[in-house]
């Protein structure tokens, strides 16, 4: 048995916390061997829909588009037969092998829906891959599979809401959904499942957020929802993440005596509130804060590194944003450090104060 | 390798050893849930990092709008005052302390401004190369003194800019005229390869050198360009130094990260990187003329095996290192 399983074990079970035998099972597996298969099932499911193409070419003697139906049929035959496979405990090649074909099959699925009216690029079509992904995110029972199928959903959806000329709206959405997922993650009963959506969803809201700088550029009409909507939406979040960070703290937190601990309360939400409140200004800065504390608060590691880059990404690209001048940004920016330095060193201040008083 | 608490516990409850009630006091008691010295420790460093780094890239963003009221030498004072003002604070907070270590990185950044400001006021004509270059050589005695993981990170992509921006203007270095494509991607490879092998060697005899995310991201720059200089060899033709160079590569990966000691991350890297690799050498000997169709099934095939073999073998060393600890 390994050791830090062990000694975690004997801590809850002083406690009566755990209950049953404690298993030798195998550890999880980080989230670079899961990026890994991921990347070699799409890889992998990109040459066999080039065989797959390619023999239908050579049986039927005719152009793809003219035999969409039997596409169709094809792909979610593929589809099924991955997900019947999936169910039963297999070979990690056979779990791959599979994975490739689920991919070919929702790819032939969508390209036949799109030979079928004629464009590959409609936004009814993407509203329909996003609801055939979310369909495929709930049922098919693999985890890599339900990562990619919510990351699919997330992204097609998003591409709805651009070709209706509303590129913030599924950020404003994603931003909440993650946060939401991760700060939930332990309360729901299909736990492993729900992480798989969340990392995939987690991805989605970074590309998605990327790519609406790309689309701002572009656009020809200014969307109802525009930027602005979506730093609203991010605090709101942020004030979220902060009340279920301190309703699940309770026992150790609020039901505190101890006035330091009080005072830190107050410290953590007050910073909080003026970092997201300062921030405003800089697009993403808030969302970023928003991965850091998700992470933290439930110790995940990856999240507070992709909190830590987005933010500095979205800070470094804040320097290319037109609709201020370099001057104003200095100014935002100087205001914003000054007043979070100033608070930090005052309730520092405090908190040392009321400690030494203890 | 040890197995985080996180993940441990993530364990006890999909083996269903934890009751649903019980799990909020489970994450408290096992601190993944933070106590409150622990969001305090956390809160106080992100508040100390936006703040610092908004005021070094306040003045940034102040110095590239380049105003024209604000003269050369309130422009010069401006920079050369926070510059003293942040040394200061390190010296005045203590060398060991985070918040100094962060004053120091917020010096090193203003070195650049300065710099910058100079070529701005005086227009030198100094290639762009220069400004990260010197900067770079500058900000050394600093980065010795402070002591800082980050620092040094931040130090050695200062180099990688002017390395890049070297090869752009003149396409040669110190005098051979190298430019190509796989000379520039030669020289980061050697000189990110040579940065992880000087930090894992002295991660030893400095504690703070030991940063998994700093090694991390070096092993991955490492990878992307070796794995870059086998598609050039591959397709391109080029010397098979490049080859050579690969599988020496992915041996000392597997002697360092395997052998001596087990890093998952390392070793996937290797893995992804020898995956490339070999379906790059598959690809390029089909005929695409001909549109072979069994060979690209083959290929299909080759990618999902060497997943399936990677994710595998990544498995069972991941299962070995997990019951060495026992």
């Amino acid at each position: 048995m390994n050791q830090s399983r062990k000694k975690v074990w004997e801590i809850l079970s002083k406690e009566k916390l755990v209950e049953g035998e404690i298993a030798d099972s195998e550890p999880e597996s980080p989230w670079y061997i899961k990026i890994l298969l991921s990347i070699s099932g799409w890889f992998g499911a990109f040459f066999l829909l080039l065989f797959v193409g390619g023999l239908f070419g050579l049986i039927f003697s005719r152009r793809v588009e003219d035999i969409y139906l039997l596409l169709m049929f094809m792909g979610g035959g593929l589809i099924y037969f991955a997900y019947s496979s999936f169910k039963e405990k297999q070979s990690e090649f056979l779990e791959h092998f599979m994975l490739a074909l689920s991919i070919t099959g929702q790819v032939m699925v969508i390209a036949s829906l799109s030979f079928m009216i004629n464009d590959i690029f409609n936004r009814d079509i993407m509203l329909l891959i996003a609801i055939f992904q979310a369909f495929l995110m709930w049922r098919i029972p693999n985890y890599i599979h339900q990562m990619m199928s919510s990351f699919f959903m997330a992204s097609s959806l998003s591409y709805f809401f651009y070709a209706i000329g509303e590129p913030f709206i599924p950020t404003m959405i994603l931003t909440f959904v993650v946060a939401w997922l991760w700060m939930n993650e332990f309360s729901f009963a299909e736990r492993k499942k729900v992480e798989a959506i969340a990392y995939g969803q987690t991805v989605a809201l970074l590309s998605v957020k990327y790519s609406t700088y790309g689309f701002w550029a572009y656009s020809k009409t200014p969307p109802i929802f525009n930027s602005g909507w979506f730093e609203f939406a991010s605090i709101l979040t942020l004030v979220y993440v902060i009340w279920m960070i301190l309703k699940e703290s309770q026992s150790s937190l609020v039901k505190a005596s101890d006035s330091v601990d009080k005072k830190r309360i107050s410290f953590i939400v007050g910073a909080v509130a003026l970092l997201g409140l300062l921030s405003f200004q800089v697009s993403g800065l808030v969302l970023g804060v928003v991965l850091l504390l998700v992470g933290f608060a439930h110790s995940h590691n990856l999240l507070i590194g992709l909190g830590v880059f987005s933010s500095l990404s979205f800070l470094s690209y804040y320097y290319y944003y037109l609709g201020d001048t370099l001057m104003d940004k200095a100014g935002v920016l100087a205001l914003m450090g000054v007043a979070i330095l100033v608070s930090r060193w005052v309730v520092t201040m405090v908190l040392k104060k009321e400690a030494s008083d203890v | 390798m040890k197995e985080s608490t996180r993940n441990i516990v993530i364990g006890f409850i999909d083996n269903k050893n934890i009751q649903k009630d019980n799990i909020l006091e489970v994450l408290e008691k096992t601190k993944i849930i933070p106590t409150s010295s622990l969001w305090y420790n956390f809160i106080d460093q992100i508040l100390l990092w936006f703040g610092a780094l908004s005021l070094a890239f306040a003045v940034l963003f102040f110095i590239a709008y380049n105003w024209v009221e604000f003269g050369h030498f309130a422009k010069f004072a401006l920079v050369e005052g926070l510059m003293f003002f942040s040394v200061m604070a390190y010296w005045y907070l203590g060398a060991e302390k985070l918040s100094a270590k962060v004053m120091l990185m917020v010096s090193s950044i203003l070195l650049g401004v300065l710099l910058a400001l100079v070529g701005q006021t005086y227009q030198t004509g100094a290639d762009p190369w220069q400004l990260f270059f010197y900067w770079a050589v500058l900000m050394l005695p600093w980065a010795f003194v402070g002591r800082f993981g980050a620092m040094w990170i931040f130090w050695i992509a200062l180099i990688n800019i002017s390395i890049l921006l070297y090869m752009n203007t003149f396409g040669r270095l110190f005098g051979f005229y190298l430019y190509s494509e796989s000379s520039l991607v030669w020289i980061f490879f050697a000189f990110n390869s040579l940065s992880l092998f000087v930090w894992e060697s002295l991660t030893g005899y400095f504690k703070w050198l030991n940063n998994s995310w700093a090694i991390r991201l070096l092993g991955f720059v490492s990878m992307v360009s070796i794995t870059w200089l086998v598609q050039i060899f591959i397709w391109e033709k080029e010397t098979p130094l490049a080859l050579l160079a690969w599988i020496g590569w992915l041996l000392v990966v597997y002697a360092v990260y395997r052998v001596k000691r087990i890093d998952l991350f390392m070793l996937s890297l290797a893995s992804l990187s020898f995956s490339i690799g070999v379906v790059t050498f598959f690809i390029n000997l089909i005929s695409w003329r001909n549109f072979e169709l069994l060979s690209i099934l083959f290929i299909g095939m080759v990618i999902i095996g060497l997943g399936a073999g990677c994710a595998s073998w990544l498995k069972s060393v991941q299962k070995e290192a997990h019951h060495e600890s026992e």
